[in-house]
């Protein structure tokens, strides 16, 4: 905390020129995500004057990458005051951003492989309560990163102390740039990755496919107006028919193999040698393969601290824990930090960092009420099936009963959900534990909460039936059908907890 | 896994907002949402009728009664709404905290505690601005869903429940 003193950028300053390759980069890897499925499509097509449309297409989109990155590069500018952080842009619209030193939240460094071949990093400055990406520098040597980030927070320190007389909350993470110094808390060693990725919701995640899948091909079907135009789609159509059955089993089991699969890679990709590090005032997770990404979780800046697990990953003895930070108003529970898989002790030891066991004990247990049953099973079961229904039989002109089977299952969840789901309260933290196959556990310090408000149906009005919502930084909790009774007594010592605090929610 | 036992701790005596006297907001606020609706309604209607002017179904006479029909009922509906649904609104102010509460058919009532108000504004439309009213929105860190408005307070009263709250909250900065 001694080093730098200096202002590393008192004049307005250029990135690093690597800036417009890796924005050429990013524009170019943008456009083929975006494209990727129509230039599938033109390959199985391949129509001679598509194709030179489309080279055509490709060099104009080069050639506007190319200049867009440039003008981008020499049209930024950023610079440290003498109270805040000041970056300049844009050709047309320019635009000035000021962080002020005491709105900064955590300095993140981001760095793609694009990134890493070049030696340099990106920054995103968080603040409290405003988009980050108005705070970024896309590309900076490590050196002069560093010098920016250890700058930045010794002011934002300095800056608060000024302000209030604790400053134990805040202390900036100087040892972050080389933090592995320190003993990592825990570190997630590539079977741990495995497991965690072959532990995975697969349902969840075939189901995405599947969504994805017809999502592209509703975009694109016009493409291939005429079917002929596939080769050997127009044989293969004829052998559809009568292997039909045997197609689906071995659709599913594919999908299955390739949810297995991808998220198996994606855990690898993502989450390759993660490390949880105990910083001052918090932790640092850091992990990824082609893009290392460095997350700081602050204890003050945390608002909710949540873990679940899946059947699979329970046999193992595996959760997965979510830090869910407090953001501005337009992307709630976006920043939140994700150890995607632990142990038992690793997950105590997260948690003991924001809620200590000492703080846990005590507390009173409110369950929903049994008549949440009937009431779900007629709207999530018996409408949307009865308009199922109704909808075939004027379609189709005949009766499919068999729809109303699928009662029992929706039965049988609403049931789960509703014996599991648990809302316990003491004099500091609110605990909620919900789920039907999969299990969450979510805890939320009672000061850290924003507002609150009950919301009844009609029905509810009749029964005394109240839902309530709890509102965070970090998204809102509905806790349904509580008693009336029961939702006051919450409010009320929810809303006086949080009147009594003299602790800062952020 | 963390152990939970169970044990009393909401002790009695705590302040109850359930209590509180609601105030109730501006008779203006009633007429303005009428008149309100009424616009809403003659737009609907003139919609309506180009709409049948250009494709009817049956005879043209026919198709007219029949929208005619369905849009008094809705006007019905939506302006009884409205009339009932002025009674049930109202807001209620304590020494920390403020409470909206609005709803005829779906309740909610919303809670702010003033150490989390993030800023408070005053809002005036240009009907508002012809029924001498303004609204006072509320905003928190936690969203949307969170925030607070409350319609249908006369425009010095309005400010004044501005400065109240903008006080209050610098009151909780400064301790």
């Amino acid at each position: 905390m001694k080093k730098n003193r200096e202002n590393p950028f008192p004049e307005p300053t250029r990135q690093d020129i690597s800036a417009i390759f890796i924005r050429i980069i990013d524009f170019v890897k943008g456009l083929f995500v975006q494209f990727f499925p129509i230039l599938i499509v033109f390959l199985l097509v391949g129509r001679g004057t598509i194709e030179l449309v489309f080279l055509v297409f490709a060099l104009a989109t080069g050639f506007i990458s190319i200049v867009l990155s440039t003008l981008h590069y020499f049209m930024f500018h950023f610079h440290i005051k003498k109270d805040a952080l000041v970056i300049t842009r844009g050709l047309l619209n320019r635009t000035h951003t000021s962080v002020p030193f005491d709105r900064v939240q955590v300095v993140n460094f981001e760095a793609s492989l694009v990134h890493r071949m070049l030696n340099v990093v990106k920054i995103v400055v968080e603040t409290a309560g405003s988009k980050s990406s108005e705070s970024e520098i896309y590309a900076l040597k490590k050196d002069d990163a560093n010098a920016l980030r250890n700058y930045l927070l010794e002011k934002r320190k300095e800056k608060v102390a000024d302000v209030k007389t604790e400053t134990t909350e805040w202390v900036a993470d100087l040892d972050s740039g080389g933090g592995e110094s320190r003993t990592p808390l825990f570190t997630l060693s590539l079977k741990d990755l495995i497991k965690i990725g072959i532990t995975n919701n697969h349902l969840k995640s075939a189901s995405v496919m599947i969504a994805v899948g017809f999502a592209y091909l509703s975009q694109y079907w016009w493409i291939l107006d005429d079917i002929d135009d596939v080769p050997y789609l127009g044989m293969l159509s004829g052998l559809f028919d009568s292997i039909v059955p045997s197609v689906i089993i071995l659709g599913i089991v594919t999908l299955l193999v390739l949810a297995v699969i991808l998220s198996v890679a994606n855990s690898l990709i993502r989450y390759y040698n993660l490390k949880v590090n105990e910083i001052s005032g918090g932790l640092k997770v850091s992990s990824g393969l082609f893009n290392k990404r460095e997350y700081s979780a602050r204890n003050n800046k945390l608002q909710i601290f949540s873990w679940n697990t899946n059947p699979l990953r329970r046999l193992v003895g595996l959760f997965s824990a979510t830090m869910s930070q407090a953001s501005s108003d337009d992307d709630l529970g976006s920043q939140s930090i994700v150890v995607p898989g632990c142990n038992v002790d690793q997950l105590n030891a997260l948690r003991e960092q924001f809620f200590p066991a000492a703080i846990l004990d005590s507390n009173l247990l409110f369950k929903p009420d049994k008549r949440m049953i009937l009431r779900y099973l007629i709207f999530f079961g018996i409408l949307p099936l009865s308009i199922v229904f109704v909808a075939i039989f004027l379609i189709f002109n005949f009766f499919l009963y068999w729809v109303f089977l699928l009662l029992l299952p929706i039965l049988v969840v609403i049931v789960v959900y509703r014996n599991k789901f648990e809302l316990r309260l003491n004099e500091n933290v609110l605990y909620i534990k919900h789920g039907v196959i999969e299990d969450t556990w979510k805890l939320i310090h009672l000061y850290k909460v924003q507002s609150i408000s009950l919301h009844q149906t009609p029905y509810m009005q009749h029964r005394d039936l109240v839902n309530i919502h709890i509102h965070t930084a970090a998204g809102s909790l509905t806790v349904p059908y509580i008693s009336l009774e029961s939702s006051w007594k919450i409010r009320d010592f929810v809303i006086y907890r949080v009147e009594r605090s003299k602790k800062s929610w952020i | 896994m963390i152990d939970f036992e169970n044990q009393q701790i909401l002790t009695e005596g705590l302040p109850e907002l359930e209590r509180v006297k609601y105030e109730r907001l501006e008779m203006n606020f009633l007429w303005m949402s009428l008149l309100q609706n009424a616009i809403f309604l003659a737009v609907l209607f003139a919609v309506g009728l180009i709409f049948t002017l250009t494709i009817f179904f049956d005879s043209f006479l026919t198709s007219l009664v029949k929208m005619t029909g369905i849009w008094l009922v809705f006007s019905l509906l939506l302006l009884l709404l409205s009339y009932f649904g002025f009674y049930k609104k109202g807001y209620a102010l304590r020494e920390r905290d403020i409470s909206y509460k609005t709803g005829l058919i779906f309740k909610s009532v919303t809670t702010i505690p003033f150490n989390r108000v993030q800023h408070c504004e005053l809002k005036k439309g240009p009907l508002e601005e012809l029924f001498d009213l303004a609204r006072v929105r509320v905003y928190t860190a936690g969203g949307m869903a969170s925030d607070l408005s409350i319609p249908g307070l006369n425009q010095v009263r309005a400010e004044s429940l501005k400065q109240f709250i903008l006080r209050k909250t610098e009151e909780d900065e400064e301790e």
